[in-house]
């Protein structure tokens, strides 16, 4: 099964890795939207891992990356759906809250908005804690229901 | 930046879904192909659909240069097809060529800055090293020091072995790699601390004063964790986040926040005080932490022995330059550990205060504002240290073409204020005279120059991020006279008149201080003199002057070889 790891986090880029070849997964990685973009609409992938706050542009000291997308996963699961790519999505962040201002929203929010609005592509939220493993349980939990039925 | 208030991600949509069903990639492939309805239509489509924050979501423009390439083809296209907003789509472009510009000028000033110059070394150890390859010459090479007590050179040796004797198990190493480890050591200290063309004096003058930490103060205050204002010392931006509380009204605990933003300064400030302070040195006794480590090879200074040992007499020229590339080659070395240093160590301990200072941040940050703020710093780390890490890497003097000095300050305008957010620099040229161009290997020198002015000037204006300052140039016979002239805060009248006499005393005695070259939190003055005469040439010149809270700052360019006339 293959995985595609949107992160723009190289330590969580890292983890992400580590889980995936622990269980498994093969996996390719992109660190921002425009790279993510190019690598769903060009190659199949089983299952993306999905950050929600990225960069517009992979980043380098000349450009810092460009735009910053609060909800650029979002962005990204829209493209899914226009341009009718069937892989699975995990959205994975590292905070309880995600947006600013007017568009801040909880997780909890965030995950009833993305089931309503991405059936069949959306398949969970997880929340990333560097310092346990939660995390990888939650995945494990949401790859089997997906995946091993 | 030209339009508000509009959902950009739904707008994209519909553009790739019509460029989709015309066949296009991008909407300059539409150029004249596309019939609209109207010309209006044809104008608002290009003008108002195809903005930079729009089309930067299109698939096929996978760089900045690009969309800044694809909008401005569109601007060219609106002015010659619909030329009746031609002024309005002008600004436009000309905002562009400077986004473009900056990236140059970034892409300039994030390069190797170790320029260790090779010839004033070799001038400076030649007399020292002397008596020592004269008894190289004169020791047979199967004497070692276990035979040298009988020898007529005793006291050299011994005068090398008061020094520090190294080898181990010396007894049996020839004599002539002690005379060499002699001449090794002599070089080196001149290649490492010489105060005028030394590497500390480069690290110093080129990263130390005012440069990492402007550098380090400018990434942090783009999400306003920490204010650009201020000198070397990191500052809170209190007014940003005030003005944003008082607009949001969130009831939220404008002190508690404060608090913790302290606590995050504190930190950061003090880590930035070791890299600055001890990190970016020479190891030393003095300093263990420093990471530039030149320990002696043994290993490869016995094997220098035995190369240059074949022959009958070595010159000065054989040994200089066999020890010199010897330290090139260690300090090629020790660059890598310094970039490994930044992209790995420094990044890991930057990041883990942001997760801290988020962690703490938590319950007060109600609107989510400034962790989104520090993910983003947070985000953005690793292509700061990459950035940084360019400049441990040797210059390539080459690699510019000659300039002219006006383009110069124009061009490096707008690096600076990017790199200093909020911070906006007005520079009004006058110039007479012919314009020459400067030569293109004392383009460093000329950004170094600049670094330390602009860092004058801002401490001087009483921090405030507007700063104004003009910049007259003369071009008179084979001179280039540069006037830097900025308003002084007047609060800081007796402040300035001090340090402007100490600056006078300090480069009155421009040699007796040479040690203070090399330090920081002296003048920056004594740097810009020690590029002046040391790097570019001994006839360049420095004078400034204090009169009406109106601070004058002159630099003359001059020298053979400096300038060149445009043919």
């Amino acid at each position: 099964m293959k995985v595609l790891i949107v992160e723009d986090d190289i330590n969580k880029l890292e983890s992400l890795k580590e889980y995936s070849s622990s269980v498994g997964l093969e996996h390719e990685a992109a660190s921002s939207f425009k790279s993510a973009q190019k690598k769903i609409l060009e190659c199949e992938y089983d299952l993306i891992f999905l950050d929600m706050t990225i960069p517009t542009f992979d980043q380098d000291y000349k450009t810092k990356g460009g735009k910053w997308r609060s909800f650029g996963g979002e962005e990204l699961l829209v493209e899914m759906q226009r341009k009718n790519i069937s892989s699975k999505a995990i959205v994975i962040t590292g905070y309880d809250k995600v947006g600013t201002g007017t568009s801040m929203m909880t997780l909890n929010k965030l995950r009833k908005k993305l089931k309503d609005n991405f059936q069949g592509l959306f398949v969970g939220i997880v929340y990333f804690d560097p310092f346990n493993s939660d995390w990888k349980e939650s995945l494990d939990r949401i790859i089997a229901r997906e995946f091993k039925k | 930046m030209f339009t508000t208030g509009i959902d950009y991600e739904r707008v994209y949509r519909h553009l790739d879904n019509f460029l989709y069903f015309q066949k296009c990639n991008c909407p300059s492939q539409m150029f004249g192909v596309y019939k609209f309805h109207s010309e209006f239509l044809e104008e608002y489509f290009f003008s108002e659909v195809c903005v930079s924050n729009v089309i930067d979501s299109l698939m096929i423009l996978d760089s900045p240069e690009k969309v800044i390439g694809e909008r401005y083809a569109i601007l060219e296209y609106l002015t010659a097809v619909l030329k009746f907003k031609k002024h309005k789509y002008e600004i436009e472009k000309d905002y562009l060529i400077k986004e473009l510009i900056l990236m140059q000028s970034l892409d300039e000033i994030s390069v190797g800055k170790i320029n260790i110059n090779k010839s004033q070394i070799k001038n400076i150890v030649e007399k020292h090293v002397a008596k020592f390859i004269n008894y190289f010459n004169l020791t047979p090479s199967n004497v070692t020091f276990r035979s040298f007590i009988d020898s007529d050179v005793q006291d050299v040796v011994v005068e090398i072995l008061e020094q520090d004797i190294s080898f181990e198990g010396f007894k049996d190493v020839p004599l002539k790699a002690l005379f060499l480890e002699g001449v090794f050591k002599i070089i080196r200290e001149a290649y490492l601390n010489d105060p005028y063309f030394g590497l500390d004096s480069c690290l110093s003058v080129r990263v130390r004063h005012t440069v990492i930490k402007s550098f380090m103060k400018g990434f942090f205050s783009k999400t306003h964790l920490i204010s650009s204002i201020g000198e070397d010392d990191l500052r809170i931006d209190h007014d940003y986040w005030r003005n944003y509380y008082s607009e949001n009204s969130l009831g939220v605990s404008f002190e508690k926040i404060m608090i913790i933003f302290e606590q995050f300064r504190t930190r950061i400030n003090d880590y930035l005080d070791i890299i600055k302070q001890k990190k970016i040195h020479i190891y030393s006794e003095c300093n263990t932490e420093g990471i530039f480590n030149f320990e002696l090879d043994h290993a490869e200074i016995l094997r220098i022995t035995n190369e240059l040992g074949t022959s009958s007499e070595v010159s000065f020229e054989q040994v200089f330059e066999s020890l010199y590339e010897l330290l090139e080659s260690q300090l090629k070395e020790q660059l890598k550990i310094v970039r490994v240093f930044f992209k790995e160590d420094v990044s890991k301990c930057l990041k883990a205060e942001l997760l801290e200072f988020e962690t703490k941040i938590r319950h007060e940050d109600v609107d989510n504002a400034i962790a989104s703020a520090i993910r983003q710093c947070k985000s953005e780390i690793d292509s700061n240290m990459e950035q940084i890490a360019r400049w441990f890497d040797f210059e390539n003097e080459e690699q510019y073409s000659d300039f002219y000095v006006e383009e110069f300050f124009e061009r490096y305008k707008l690096a600076y204020e990017s790199l200093i957010p909020g911070l906006n620099i007005s520079i009004t040229l006058c110039k007479e005279g012919i314009p020459v161009l400067v030569n293109g290997k004392y383009k460093s020198k000329v950004i170094d120059i600049y670094n330390n002015v602009i860092a004058n000037i801002l401490k001087r204006s009483g921090q405030v991020l507007s700063i104004k300052f003009r910049i007259n140039i003369f071009y008179k016979d084979d001179i280039v006279d540069i006037e830097f002239i900025n308003d002084c805060d007047s609060s800081q009248r007796d402040e300035i008149d001090r340090n402007l006499e100490k600056s006078r005393k300090a480069i009155a005695e421009f040699n007796a201080n040479s040690l203070m070259i090399k330090d920081e939190g002296g003048t920056g003055f004594l740097k810009i003199e020690n590029i002046l005469k040391n790097h570019i040439s001994s006839s360049s010149l420095l004078s400034f002057d204090y009169k009406n809270d109106v601070f004058t700052t002159s630099i003359s360019l001059c020298g053979l070889g400096v300038l060149r006339k445009v043919q």
